[in-house]
């Protein structure tokens, strides 16, 4: 079989521009395993999210009624709203764990964890069963709680006391963060074991409403309906829990940041793609000639551009096949990292015939799109104009252009870079993204080390204990004075707040951990332990007296409300209402409303403190401290709950943190790479384009310098611009990232800080990348002879 | 010295003109030429530069549109092919014409051999498994089968020009247009060109070649003179 002529053609004009051909399809290449990776974690994670959220058969809310009873239950169920009801507890409260010390955790008490309807979870391993108390643990829990299947776990029950299970076997609840992330124990008991072991009520009720479960709006009116209807029947709601509809509880904030991340990948690789064309455009201008003389032969115009057309296929064809096997290990690595991240498990992570038919075509399209222009202006020239070298006008222009801008050395280099407007642009965008693109996430990064910074140094406490229940002010300070190694800051009351909405509902959109989207009330005797932080909006001046202090990410959940108005909030089925005075910036913290102590007591008659903070004295244990507590407490039925100290709090957010700036990064370094190859292609072209050029000007007396001097100050120039571009681009997306990743985490924005290091890494980097880039055609262009440079063609 | 060929025009000019419009000033580059070509004729179009020559001869091998006027290709069927598109007319060239450059233009990147084989496998007109006995054999015709394997910048320009003139024999085109074929040849090997195409002529196709070498006038069967665009005179030489 003999290769047909025009084939072979083909391969040997590609052969000859070998070297930039294949630092284009590499740059493709890197662009190409941005957008598989990125788009095949996508999708795995986004299927394997909503998939494993929704096997839960999640309720659609939950009613916090305080006492359920068979009766109650049996009501609800007869509801016309209602599709399925089931009486559930979730209890906050604190375990013992077998090596004596104490731990946070949460209790899920249902009919059946394993089998009941709603809420449904996973067994993930069985063990054997004993005469103890049975609970089941959350897979990840196991590590938190330090404790093996068949091991013992005392939670603190209600009128009981620590209470020792057996811990059965291990359950997955996908709808929960990773339990060492909460530094919380998630157990599961059913009913009847608690029944067992307290009469202490169930206080909730689970439902899943009638109609479509996936509709929010059918969601919040039916659950909305139920309330009311049981309101009017005499049995108060506290509080009504509608998470989204079958969403998971970080799936929008996942695919915001993924598609944040796709856009980027999908950026780098249209810029990779169109590098392919300016390399396409670069070998036509050679070919112009040639083209006509096929032409001559018989050769008919679509013959030239589906030969052309297909060389650009077969290119896009050898990216693809490169980059997808890359890209999908990368993509299920991230996949995998952000799904352990969350807390749910990837099923499969073999991608869709649609994803690999949308990489094939994008992968071959994209190339051949943008070789489409050059393309069809070098083929569609006639015959005539082709053969004979006409000089077009706007060359002639361009000449003038640099005749004006100066002379020498210089005038050469300013000549090279608006010889092609375009290539020249490409090449800073492809650099200033890769700058704008490292940057932010590095600034990102800082932001976040700012944000931790400025948060450890406004918290004036090292350890905040919470209380089972409250004490009375004597009692603490009882309490505060057996600990000799702490300074005891302003003790407070924290209860669970709600919003009251306008129908007189208390409707939140808490997930059943309690942790998404929950708001603190904290009763203070005084500003003293907030006056310090940052007051963004209104005046502390009048301290806690005329009304309510939030934070931030309390003013956001509460929907932003301004200065003076009347907030409704509902504290354990009790109405507030107060003014607005003022918001503080507090960093790394979850929503908190601030009263005045006196003030709640005189309106609720809640009073005592179940908040002890402390300065501690360099040699204090968390272990002993609490041990101490405990044991002058008990007499009073009151424990320590929780502990949360500076590390934890780190803990629990620095994960979230992590794979954004790694990807971030990991995005800013392929970017940085395409940037490299798309400059030493561009570069290559210019300098191939002007060889014969450089021969005239040495024939006449240039100096090899003069001309190395002209190349090199060219991607100087080149680098110059992309630098200054990639700063100025970089601030917005920083600050956009910063506001995403903060939300996302603490419910505010980062605070925005530049990583003047990392710029200054960039810089010299990139000058670095710019000078290896444009050395190899500088130094070939001077390297040649004279007479040889003259004969190019 | 060459016979006429008595049978009906193959390629017929009918008052063609070219004129061209450059920043609002026109030159009509030629003016109402008509021109037949017959079977077998060898015809010398002859003229002072910047006559129109090479404006003629892009026009009847249809590398160039003409600004009015008719030209009839009588090959299979009658067509008028300024009245073709720019894809009929590369499929018309392909089969019908062969055009050999002063320059040769060759494609530098394929050996000789596969600058042959570019036109059939173009075209489609000759048959797959004859296409590479016939380069072969063209080559061979020509004295240049021992070069096949090198590429055109390893030979000389008469080499060269033997090579573009196999290319044009590829799809055994009826006409043959040149433009000053031995412009940059020595007189030697200028003439053996001329004698190919004389052997061309005797097969019945018909040459077109513009010259300024009057020398060699014993070879043409007729010579076309043009002058500013105009024809001066049309006169069989024998
Ligand atoms: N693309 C063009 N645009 C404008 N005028 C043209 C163009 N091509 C040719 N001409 C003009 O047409 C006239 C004929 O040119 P042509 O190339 O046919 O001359 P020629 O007889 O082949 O000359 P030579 O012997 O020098 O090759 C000339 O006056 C030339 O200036
Ligand atoms: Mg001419």
């Amino acid at each position: 079989m003999r290769v047909p002529a025009p084939l072979l053609k083909l391969g040997r004009d590609f052969q000859a521009i070998g070297g930039r051909l294949a630092l284009a399809v590499m740059a493709m290449v890197f662009g190409l395993i941005c957008v598989v990776a990125l788009s095949s974690s996508s999708t795995i994670l986004t299927r394997d999210i909503t998939s494993a959220y929704t096997t839960t058969n999640p309720a659609s809310g939950i009613l916090d009624i305080g006492f359920v009873d068979d009766e109650l239950l049996e009501r609800v169920r007869a509801l016309p709203e209602v599709s399925e009801a089931e009486a559930a507890n979730i209890l906050h409260t604190r375990v013992r764990l077998e090596d004596g010390s104490f731990g946070r955790g949460i209790l899920f008490v249902s009919s059946n964890p394993l089998t009941h309807e709603i809420g449904k979870l996973r067994l993930e391993e069985q063990g054997a069963s004993n005469g103890n108390a049975q609970m089941y643990l959350e897979r990840r829990a196991l590590n938190v709680a330090d404790v093996q299947i068949g091991g013992e776990v005392s939670f603190d029950l209600p009128g009981v006391g620590f209470t020792q299970f057996t811990v059965a076997g291990t359950v997955f609840d996908p709808a929960l963060a990773p339990a060492e992330q909460e530094q919380a124990v998630y157990g599961y008991i059913d009913r009847s074991t608690w029944a067992k072991l307290t009469s202490a009520p169930l206080e909730l009720i689970k439902i899943r409403v009638s109609g479509d479960l996936g509709d929010q709006e059918n969601v919040d009116q039916k659950m909305a309906k139920i309330a009311s209807t049981l309101g009017q029947e005499q049995v108060d709601v506290h509080l009504v829990q509608v998470p989204y509809a079958q969403t998971h509880p970080h799936a929008n904030q996942m695919n915001a940041v993924l598609s944040l991340f796709m856009v980027f990948g999908a950026t780098a690789f249209l810029l990779s793609a169109f590098l392919v064309s300016v390399t396409i455009e670069g070998l036509m201008v050679q070919q112009v000639r040639q083209i006509a003389i096929m032409k001559t032969i018989g050769a008919r115009q679509k013959q030239i551009q589906n030969m052309y057309f297909s060389g650009v296929a077969i290119l896009g064809l050898a990216a693809f096949l490169i980059a997808v096997p890359i890209g999908l290990v990368l993509g299920n690595g991230l996949a995998q990292s952000v799904s352990s991240l969350l807390n749910f498990d990837i099923t499969t992570t073999t991608p869709s015939v649609g994803l690999i038919t949308f990489w094939i075509v994008t992968s071959i399209g994209t190339p051949i799109v943008f070789a489409i222009r050059p393309l069809l202006r070098a083929t569609g020239l006639s015959v005539i104009s082709a053969l004979s070298d006409q000089i077009s006008s706007s060359v002639k222009q361009k000449q003038t252009i640099t005749i004006l801008l100066g002379s020498g050395t210089r005038r050469l280099a300013t000549a090279g870079l608006l010889r092609n407007p375009w290539r020249s642009a490409l090449a800073i965008s492809l650099l200033t993204l890769a700058g704008a693109i490292t940057l932010s996430a590095r600034n990102v990064a800082a932001g976040y080390t700012l944000s931790t910074n400025i948060a450890a140094e406004e918290r004036l406490q090292d350890i905040q204990l919470i209380l089972t229940d409250p004490i009375s002010a004597p009692q603490a300070a009882a309490v505060s004075a057996a600990l000799p190694n702490m300074v005891p800051l302003d003790a407070a009351l924290v209860l669970e707040a709600a919003t009251i909405r306008e129908d007189g509902l208390t409707l939140v959109r808490t997930y059943p951990d309690g942790g998404h989207g929950s708001l603190s009330l904290i009763a203070l005797p005084s500003t003293k332990n907030i006056q310090h932080h940052k007051v963004l909006q209104g005046s502390t001046i009048g301290g806690l007296s005329n009304g309510i202090i939030l934070n931030q990410s309390a003013l956001a959940m509460l929907g932003n409300p301004a200065i003076g108005k009347v907030l409704n909030l509902s504290v354990d089925g009790a109405a507030i209402r107060l003014p607005l005075t003022a918001v503080i910036r507090q960093y790394m913290s979850p929503a908190n409303a601030y009263i005045s102590a006196a003030e709640l007591k005189s309106l609720q008659g809640f009073s005592g403190v179940n908040s002890l903070v402390y300065k501690a004295s360099p040699e204090f244990s968390t272990k002993m401290t609490v041990s101490t507590i405990d044991t002058l407490t008990q007499a009073w039925g009151v424990g320590v709950a929780n502990v949360v100290s500076e590390n934890q709090m780190v803990k629990a957010v620095s994960g979230h943190i992590r794979i954004l700036t790694v990807t971030l990064t990991s995005l800013g370094l392929m970017m940085a790479a395409v940037g490299a190859l798309g400059l030493m292609t561009t570069q290559g072209i210019s300098v191939v384009e002007r060889r014969s050029e450089f021969g005239i000007l040495r024939a006449i007396g240039a100096r090899r310098g003069q001309i190395l001097t002209s190349i090199l100050s060219e991607g100087i120039v080149l680098w110059s611009f992309a630098l200054i571009a990639g700063v100025l681009v970089s601030i917005p997306v920083s600050q956009f990232l910063s506001s995403l990743i903060g939300e996302m985490t603490f419910g505010m924005a980062l605070p925005f800080s530049f990583d003047f290091a990392t710029l200054l890494i960039w810089a010299l980097g990139s000058l670095v990348g710019v000078v290896l880039a444009s050395s190899p055609p500088a130094f070939s262009a001077i390297r040649e002879s004279v007479n040889s440079s003259l004969n190019r063609q | 010295m060459l016979p006429t060929s008595s049978t009906a025009p193959i390629l017929s000019a009918k008052r063609i003109s070219k004129i061209y419009n450059t920043g609002g000033t026109t030159c009509a580059a030629l003016r109402d030429i008509s021109i037949d070509i017959s079977p077998g004729e060898f015809i010398a179009i002859i003229g002072r530069s910047g006559s129109g020559k090479s404006t003629l001869i892009n026009l009847l091998a249809g590398l160039d549109v003409s600004t009015s006027g008719e030209i009839i290709s009588r090959s299979d069927s009658i067509t008028d092919i300024t009245k073709l598109s720019e894809e009929e007319l590369a499929r018309w060239r392909g089969k019908n014409v062969g055009i050999v450059f002063q320059s040769f233009q060759l494609l530098p990147s394929l050996s000789v051999l596969e600058n042959i084989l570019m036109p059939m496998d173009l075209c489609n007109i000759i048959p797959k498994a004859e296409r590479l006995t016939r380069a072969k054999s063209l080559l061979d015709d020509l004295e240049i089968l021992h070069q096949s394997d090198k590429l055109p910048s390893e030979l000389s320009g008469g080499q060269q020009q033997r090579a573009a003139i196999a290319r044009a024999l590829a799809n055994d085109p009826n006409i043959i247009f040149a433009d000053e074929p031995t412009g940059n040849l020595d007189t030697t090997t200028a003439k053996s060109v001329m004698d190919l195409f004389a052997v061309l002529c005797l097969r019945n196709k018909s040459v077109v070649m513009v010259t300024h070498d009057l020398a060699l006038t014993d070879y043409y069967s007729r010579t076309f003179e043009l002058a500013d665009g105009v024809q001066i005179v049309s006169e069989d030489v024998t």
